[in-house]
């Protein structure tokens, strides 16, 4: 507690319909947050949660001290959430835990390796027996891919759970990108990363399995907006097979003047499909690029604000001779 | 008994009711205030931010904001001994989380013709421009709650206002001859002798619903909160200026006169504590907060301040100013600050007045006039 008593900690936590497990995750947050921390707060993120999230955030906000809400005003989903939690978070250390899979109990650990060891702290879950075979071959390519390619360490089972220092979180702040992925942006600010590895509640449910198109996805823009890789490798390769085209080309005169023979169907259906191929490959590539491109002149905040509810609580003395519950709004 | 018989009877020796006193008494003969603490002023007039609102603190209430900026100037013309201005005055407005733009922020202003202009470069470097889209400068001025209360003495003293301190309000009952008596004791509880007046004008702000809960009225909507505002030693660059950051949850830091030093108030983090106060549920809120523990708050202030301002991470918390702040729940929807002037439904003469802005008070002669009392406003 010494030691912690200058620091400032927040905790972020992104909520989509999560009213069935909020009361027991701040619960569990704030008993560990309390024994470690003189100064902390807790910033909850809904991201327009449809179910009653919001009658629980007011029935939280009324009992318990040191939380704040920032409601959306649609959801934007959760790398927006996260990223309007990061942006108002005041701490000097800032850790971003998912209430439904995260185990608050580990968030000590998280800032403590979070100022002594590096910037950023980063959870990698333990491995999940659930995943299929197909997901983890797939997220082993990509990581040695990425590897090769980046010159950066992905860890295929990072999840959101991680700690920030400042430092950390004014480099995150200053990137502009319209896409928001957490995991790209520690990845790409670098201050040197410390995994922690951590089990998963159990009672994670459905929600924690990312679906593989999820994954896809994630890896995609990870490649995208941290290289030119494929785009480069592309345009070798187009420049490779214009300069093949030439010969046939040329081959074409050749065998026309010289031999004067009709030619064969084979090599003609051979080029076309080859062509054809690259051609729409590399459309697909230029595509996402562009796509790229378009989503990031936007520049349109990535997430409007609702509004914010902060706790009011009456000194918990009062509380127990039943004062506040009576003098609050229904 | 008669001797006893005032023409109007203030209760609460605040700013609003001290000037309520002097505009009655320029035309009724026998005007007395009661006020419970042992000398006027030494509340929320005092624990407060001291500043003399010309508008801008109010881009969300076109009223409020017009009124603050009418009355501004004769604030400071009238209590020109107690405005302090050899500071510079900064509105910055938020990026994120703010409720209005840099643009309509000007717009609103141009509008009520409260005068701004962008802020030198060198102040603009103060401010990280990530999270502040722009600074204007304007010209506003603090007063000193202190000279404040002198000159208010001297006021009083000098119009023959009769004033009663260390006397509490018990409650008001009407009277045979169709006056009021307001039963008083002292600090110790001791029963003093009744006041008898044909207007008795309730001034008590936090109090408000004490006074007509003990004398059986309805008690009035209102909602409570236990503030704190940080009173700080700024770093030499930052001394001779105000900065306020709109318009949402965020600071605003300028001069507190009486200490030489500054205050450091910010929207999420002052209000310790909020309530609704609800019939037959009160506690006195003086009660609540003297018992309560006043684990200050200036650690996140300035914890969040620095991020806006970085060079605040180099000031120094000198104490804190506790207080209740009193505010009419209509006026969470669009942050406005009207007056109450509410008589009261049983007892026609008994009139709550309660302000949230001392510059508020040349509001109240032209609502004295529609209650069918007469003052003497020299200024109008």
């Amino acid at each position: 507690m010494t030691q912690n008593g200058n620091i400032v900690v927040s905790v972020i936590a992104p909520l989509y319909n999560d009213a069935d497990i909020l009361e027991a995750f701040a619960e569990q947050t704030q008993s560990v947050l309390d024994r470690t921390y003189e100064h902390y707060e807790l910033v909850l993120v809904d991201d327009c949660s449809i179910d009653n999230t919001q009658a629980a955030v007011d029935r939280l906000l009324s009992r318990r001290p040191r939380i704040r809400c920032l409601q959306l005003s649609r959801p934007f989903g959760r790398e927006a959430a996260i990223a309007a939690g990061l942006e108002s978070a005041i701490g000097d250390f800032v850790v971003i835990i998912d209430p439904r899979t995260d185990p608050p109990d580990r968030i000590p650990d998280f800032v403590e390796a979070c100022r002594t060891a590096s910037g950023i702290a980063i959870g990698v879950a333990e491995p999940a027996e659930r995943a299929s075979w197909i997901v983890r071959a797939g997220a082993r390519v990509f990581q040695w891919y990425t590897r090769r390619v980046l010159g950066m360490d992905v860890r295929p089972r990072a999840t959101h759970f991680c700690a920030l220092n400042r430092q950390a979180v004014n480099a995150i702040l200053q990137i502009k990108d319209q896409t928001r992925y957490l995991r790209l942006l520690t990845t790409t600010v670098g201050f040197g990363q410390t995994p922690i590895e951590y089990k998963q509640k159990p009672e994670a449910g459905s929600k924690t399995v990312r679906a593989l198109m999820e994954e896809i996805n994630l890896g995609m823009e990870m490649l995208i907006s941290l290289s030119r890789h494929p785009l480069r490798f592309l345009s070798r390769l187009g420049l490779f097979l214009s300069f093949m085209n030439a010969l046939y080309v040329l081959y074409v005169f050749v065998v026309n003047i010289v031999k004067r023979t009709t030619e064969g169907w084979t090599t003609l259906s051979l080029q076309n499909a080859v062509m054809f191929f690259f051609l729409f490959l590399t459309l697909a590539v230029v595509c996402e690029y562009i796509g790229r491109i378009l989503e990031e002149t936007r520049t349109r905040p990535v997430y409007f604000i609702l509004n914010e509810k902060n706790s009011s609580v009456v000194m918990e003395d009062l509380v127990e001779k039943n004062i506040v519950n009576r003098s609050h709004e229904p | 008994m008669k001797s006893h018989t005032y023409d109007a009877v203030i209760v609460g020796g605040g700013f609003f009711g001290c000037s309520l006193a002097l505009f009655l008494r320029s035309t009724m003969s026998r005007v007395v205030v009661i006020e419970m603490g042992d000398d006027l002023l030494q509340r929320a007039s005092y624990h407060n931010q001291a500043r003399v609102h010309r508008g801008y603190h109010y881009p969300r209430s076109l009223m409020t904001a017009l009124r603050s900026r009418l009355n501004y100037p004769r604030f400071v013309e009238d209590f020109a001994d107690c405005v302090y201005d050899e500071f510079d005055q900064y509105y910055a407005v938020g990026r994120k989380l703010s409720k209005v733009s840099a643009g309509q922020y000007r717009n609103f202003m141009n509008r009520i013709g409260a005068p701004m202009r962008e802020a030198p470069a060198e102040v603009r470097d103060l401010f990280e421009s990530k999270l502040i889209e722009a600074v204007f400068a304007v010209t506003e001025c603090a007063f000193d709650p202190v000279r404040l209360k002198q000159c208010l003495r001297a006021r009083l003293e000098e119009a023959g206002v009769e004033v009663r301190l260390c006397t509490q309000a018990r409650r008001v009952m009407p009277d045979a001859g169709g006056t009021l008596t307001l039963e008083c004791e002292s600090s110790d509880g001791e029963a003093l002798e009744p006041v008898r007046g044909s207007w008795i004008f309730n001034c008590t702000y936090s109090q408000l619903n004490g006074l007509l809960e003990n004398s059986g009225l309805a008690p009035i909507p209102i909602k409570q909160e236990l503030t704190e505002m940080a009173l700080v030693e700024m770093p030499a660059g930052l001394r001779n200026i105000g900065l306020t950051v709109m318009c949402g949850p965020f600071f605003s830091t300028m001069p507190f006169p009486p200490l030489g030093c500054h205050t450091l108030s910010h929207v999420r983090y002052t209000p310790h504590a909020h309530w609704r106060e609800r019939p037959g549920a009160r506690f006195d809120p003086y009660e609540y907060l003297a018992a309560h523990a006043r684990k200050t708050h200036f650690p996140m202030m300035i914890q969040d301040a620095r991020r806006y301002v970085p060079m605040l991470a180099e000031c120094r918390q000198k104490g804190s100013l506790w207080e209740i702040k009193t505010l009419l729940p209509q006026s969470e929807l669009d942050d406005g600050r009207p007056i109450l002037f509410q008589r009261t439904a049983e007892h026609p003469n008994l009139i709550c007045v309660m302000g949230g802005k001392i510059d508020n008070i040349y509001d109240l002669p032209h609502e004295l006039k529609k209650t069918g009392i007469e003052v003497h406003d020299p200024k109008r």
